[in-house]
């Protein structure tokens, strides 16, 4: 039997609903597991004890009760650092928002409120979500549970660290070209980027407007259902809401039919390690012998995904980060003696390099000279590489790839070559420009004890046949059930 | 190809960031090897293909225009980095 912090949401709930432990308790004994574990993974960028274990007190009185609030009541769940939480700090890991305090509510945090989350802290992240590796965080690596030599993936590493590790068992992150993917590949756990539209964006911070969605990660896919439950549905105060039919995510996983799984060659060739692809091929295999029909299919305009990519990305980010101007909230540098001043050199004084550098791009991208030949371009080709898979969801129910074309790297290996961190994405970047939804999953391990994952891609608002096709994966195989030692 | 490079000084200029001299001589190498990279998608034809501004069809967005909830004056001026009297204080602009 795992240790209390290793169980499952799933499994807590239910010790919750049986009066065999309290939330207080839980709470407490996950404040122990941080203690022991976060001066090694340096997972969080804030922590809230107090206010913990107080909403655990009120989870316990609602179940004194008899008035809980769903199977999500009384449990611990972290939040990526740049998700409005009202009076708790938000500062998207940059030093411009060192101060910030949220006045208000993310819709997410809401809902999560009203299923009776107790919200823990605040996850680390690359500066501004902008990296694959969490180590443009203007406060502090993050380090993978499963070899601290290596980086978490990211860029939200925090979140994933913190849930390999056992310091809990749900965390939410934000997905733009891969941010709950790629970290959840390299720490061996599942990270679900949503349907652009299934999940409200009010509150979240914005980087590139037209691919950010927030998404869960869980070590259990039944803990995946659990959280996504909550999260999705249509709001109001999102204008890229999608008013959608959200099924029973769970009672979705019973249905074991097996589907078409397509296999893109474009996402096995060079530049792909030898381990990751011996994995994906094994599971593949795995799904061949369970009666699932594989078909090779083709997305041809795969090559430019990344260029299209990081140009929308940057122009959209350079539009977005423009509010950061140092006036009406942000850092304002000291050194300013006019309001020209103010802007340029509070944002010289708060915003890291990668950040800089993106705004920059962004800019040339956007600017009246080059939009035509960068942004619309990008735009016009983003439908080449959306329809590639419109074509193959004709053939296929899901597309399978590798998550990240290898394992963890260590600490310094890329930072020094933004065009080699930019190509981390290269898996994961198509589903975001079109828009559908894609699930990290864990499928084995490389050298130097490094987890690999498998992503699933399906079609738009397809999240329960991901689940499942993933789920069926997860009964066969006992990668999950395996911890890192720290 | 379009074989450009990035005039760093009016692009510092318009995102209104300053930058060392240390600083500018390492991004103007680094943001012209990027552009460079980004510059394979001059090579697709795109000729009648429309841009994808929103991955899911755009529906409706209209709502009623019911007044909600909002923050108070202090509430919203909680995170300014200089008040007086319930505004935000700047500089002067306007001799």
């Amino acid at each position: 039997m795992d240790s209390l912090f290793y169980q499952s949401a799933n499994t807590l709930s239910e010790q919750l609903a049986l009066g065999k432990i309290s939330s207080v308790e839980l709470t407490q004994e996950f404040l122990r597991r941080i203690d022991t574990v976060e001066p090694k993974v340096q997972a969080f960028l804030s922590i809230d004890r107090e206010k913990s274990l107080a909403e655990a007190k009120a989870s316990d009185q609602r179940r004194a009760q008899k008035a809980t609030l769903g199977p999500l009541d009384g449990i611990p769940v972290g939040i990526k650092d740049l998700i409005a939480e009202k009076g708790q700090p938000l500062t998207c890991a940059s030093k411009i928002l060192e101060h910030y305090i949220s006045p208000y509510d993310a819709t997410v945090i809401e809902k999560l409120h009203a299923a009776g989350a107790v919200l823990l802290g605040r996850l680390n992240m690359d500066e501004f979500a902008m990296g694959s590796s969490t180590e443009s965080s203007a406060y502090h690596k993050t380090y993978n549970p499963w070899n601290l030599a290596h980086v978490p993936g990211g860029s939200g590493g925090g979140s994933t660290a913190a849930v390999a590790a056992g310091e809990l068992p749900l965390a939410l992150g934000s997905d733009t070209g891969g941010s709950v993917r790629q970290p959840a590949a390299y720490c061996g756990i599942y990270g679900l980027k949503p349907t652009y539209g299934l999940i409200s964006r009010y509150g979240l911070s914005a980087l590139t407007s037209s691919t950010d969605q927030i998404g869960p990660n869980a070590r259990e896919i039944r803990d995946l259902c659990l959280l996504l439950q909550v999260l999705a549905g249509h709001d109001d105060r999102d204008s890229t809401s999608y008013p959608a039919d959200i099924p029973n995510y769970l009672q979705s996983l019973k249905n074991t039919q097996p589907c078409r799984i397509g296999i893109p060659k474009e996402y096995f060739g060079e530049g792909l390690s030898a381990e990751v692809r011996e994995s994906i091929e094994a599971a593949i295999a795995f799904y061949q012998q369970n009666g699932y029909t594989v078909i090779d299919i083709t997305l041809p305009h795969t090559r430019y995904a990344i260029p299209v990519y990081y140009v929308v990305m940057t122009a959209e980010a350079s539009s977005n980060l423009a509010r950061f101007d140092g006036i009406r909230y942000s850092h304002r540098s000291t050194e300013a003696t006019n309001a020209i001043d103010i802007y340029l050199k509070s944002r010289e004084e708060g915003f890291g390099p990668e950040v800089k550098r993106r705004i920059l791009l962004g800019t040339f991208a956007l600017s009246s000279d080059h939009r035509d030949a960068y942004y619309m371009r990008a735009q016009r080709v983003r439908t080449l590489i959306q329809r590639d898979f419109l074509q193959a969801f004709q053939d296929v129910d899901v597309i399978l790839t590798p998550t990240a074309p290898s394992t963890a790297f260590k600490f310094g290996a890329k930072s020094s070559d933004p065009l080699q961190m930019y190509l981390e994405d290269i898996c994961t970047v198509s589903a975001s420009l079109a828009g559908f939804p894609a699930l990290a999953v864990p499928c084995g391990f490389g050298g130097n004890n490094l987890p690999i994952g498998f992503q699933l891609i399906g079609n738009f608002f397809q999240e329960s046949t991901l689940l499942a096709t993933a789920h069926v994966f997860e009964r066969e195989h006992d990668c999950v059930r395996k911890h890192p030692e720290l | 190809m379009t074989n450009q490079h990035v005039d760093l000084d009016r692009i510092m200029q318009l995102c209104r960031i300053e930058l060392t001299d240390d600083e500018k001589k390492t991004l103007t190498q680094q943001l012209d090897t990027m552009l460079h990279y980004l510059d394979q998608i001059q090579e697709v034809d795109i000729e009648g293909v429309e841009p994808l501004y929103h991955s899911v069809e755009a529906c409706d967005v209209l709502h009623n225009d019911i007044p909600g909830e909002n923050f108070s004056v202090d509430e919203a001026l909680q995170n300014a980095p200089d008040t007086r009297e319930h505004q935000i204080t700047v500089p002067r602009i306007v001799d």
